[in-house]
């Protein structure tokens, strides 16, 4: 099984810090480009670098700021190609046309670099003086002057740090809302233990619990895991299963309590529909979170699932691994316990 | 009309500063740059027609404090307003002793670019 590494973080401490911060985040960008942009936080985990980096099916774009004197960390801000692409454009005064040529194109280059890291010296700018004002006076940040370069190149591998890697991160995942764009996500990351200094309170007051087991089943076996082990959600043992056997099997020999029934299909006709009647009618898994991730159901067959208690969840594709681990994290929430 | 100095080594916000006078009215004054702090620190004392610097703070060949120092120690003169992400009263009060005139605060819009200018040009 693997390692688990993701906690969803709880502390309203923190959750009211990633509130002010967005709002400033989205302020800033409203003034500085002269638009409506909405940035709205979906919620938090605890997550090391790795698997922040890793989860990226598209390129996101890194920018980073060092704590100065007071706190000894990091800060990161993703943002993924296209609030890239329509940030810098916007920034520069290219019109509506030439923006969607743009994002058509996937090209940054020239003067959008600099520009993207003149939104970035912003960002940060505006996240230091509400954090010093706001938090602790002796709280302040330094921009990094790093090139503009995509998640996945050796730039940007060379970005984090040995430590970066190792430490737990409170990653907070925020819904991005920009004109001429589709609506994407921005992603920030700061120390697990910066909350501790800037509070005095954990990041997560659920840690050293010990969680139940999540089921992730693909019957149609379209390869690709549901839960990567990166995602592992901690404190839960994740289970993928591709057959009905590797279910009856698991249900016969299981000593450990089931906390969530994740079916991942394409379809909802024939193997999907089978697997969500047994299960649902299955006594080991009556009160039981049940979530159907679906790519392309209508809307008679999303009822016909909700009808039966089970949340459908849509997942087009190519899916978004941190948003699925956060829907997940989402169903979980209410009904999390501990197992002695 | 004066000449006006916008030292930053970003040549989008130089781009943005000037978009600002533009918009703020002030598009009749002849607009220099200067690309980084050594350069602009030569250009604001070898031609004493500059009326007022617009300075970055955070440059990589020369950062604006010492840019300001620099300049004042040559022609005290000289009002030099910072252009700068940095809020702070510590850091504003720095950019101040330095012999800054003023400090605008990014992101700007162009009547606070106006407001500062007025009293100087």
């Amino acid at each position: 099984m693997a390692e688990q590494k993701s906690k969803k973080v709880e502390s309203q401490k923190i959750s009211e810090l990633v509130e002010k911060s967005m709002g400033i985040l989205q302020e800033v960008t409203n003034k500085l480009l002269g638009i409506n942009c909405e940035l709205k936080p979906m919620g938090g985990m605890l997550l090391d670098l790795d698997s922040v980096v890793n989860c990226f099916k598209s390129s996101y774009y890194p920018l980073k700021a060092t704590f100065d004197k007071g706190f000894e960390g990091r800060l990161f801000l993703f943002l993924d190609e296209k609030a890239v692409i329509t940030l810098s454009s916007i920034l520069l005064g290219h019109g509506p046309e030439l923006i969607k040529e743009r994002l058509k194109e996937e090209l940054i280059e020239g003067l959008m670099t600099d520009a993207f890291s003149e939104i970035g010296n912003q960002l940060f700018g505006g996240l230091d003086r509400l954090w010093s004002k706001k938090y602790r006076s002796d709280l302040h940040l330094k921009k990094d002057f790093t090139p503009v370069v995509p998640h996945e190149s050796e730039e940007a591998l060379k970005f984090f740090s040995g430590d970066d890697r190792i430490n737990t991160w409170v990653t907070w995942i925020a819904k991005l809302k920009l004109p001429f764009c589709p609506e994407t996500k921005l992603i920030f990351l700061f120390p697990k233990n910066f909350s501790e200094w800037a509070f005095g309170e954990e990041a997560t007051r659920i840690d050293g619990k010990r969680f139940g087991q999540i089921i992730a089943m693909s019957p149609e076996g379209n390869g690709e895991r549901l839960i990567p082990d990166a995602f592992a959600l901690d404190g839960y043992v994740v289970e993928e299963i591709g057959s009905p056997k590797g279910l009856s099997r698991l249900l016969n020999t299981n000593d450990r309590p089931i906390s969530m029934v994740i079916l991942n299909v394409t379809s909802w006709q024939g193997l999907a529909k089978g697997w969500t009647e047994k299960l649902t009618k299955n006594p080991s898994l009556q009160g039981i979170p049940f979530v159907v991730f679906y790519e392309n159901l209508d809307l008679d067959e999303i009822k016909e699932i909700e009808k039966k208690g089970v949340h459908a969840e849509p997942l087009p594709k190519p899916s978004d691994r941190i948003e699925r681990i956060q829907r997940i994290l989402e169903v979980l929430s209410p009904t999390t316990k501990e197992v002695a | 009309m004066a000449k006006i100095l916008i030292c930053d080594d970003s040549q989008v916000m130089r781009m943005l500063v000037k978009k600002s006078l533009r918009e703020a009215g002030l598009d009749g004054h002849e607009v220099i740059e200067a690309s980084g702090g050594i350069e602009g620190e030569k250009i604001a004392t070898s031609d004493p027609s500059i009326a007022v610097m617009l300075c970055d703070v955070n440059m990589p060949d020369q950062d604006g404090i010492t840019t300001v120092k620099n300049i004042v120690s040559k022609r005290q003169t000289l009002p030099i307003i910072m252009v700068t992400t940095e809020g702070g009263d510590q850091k504003i009060k720095e950019m101040k002793q330095a012999g800054a005139k003023g400090v605008l605060v990014k992101p700007f819009e162009a009547e606070d670019l106006k407001n500062i200018l007025e009293g100087i040009l």
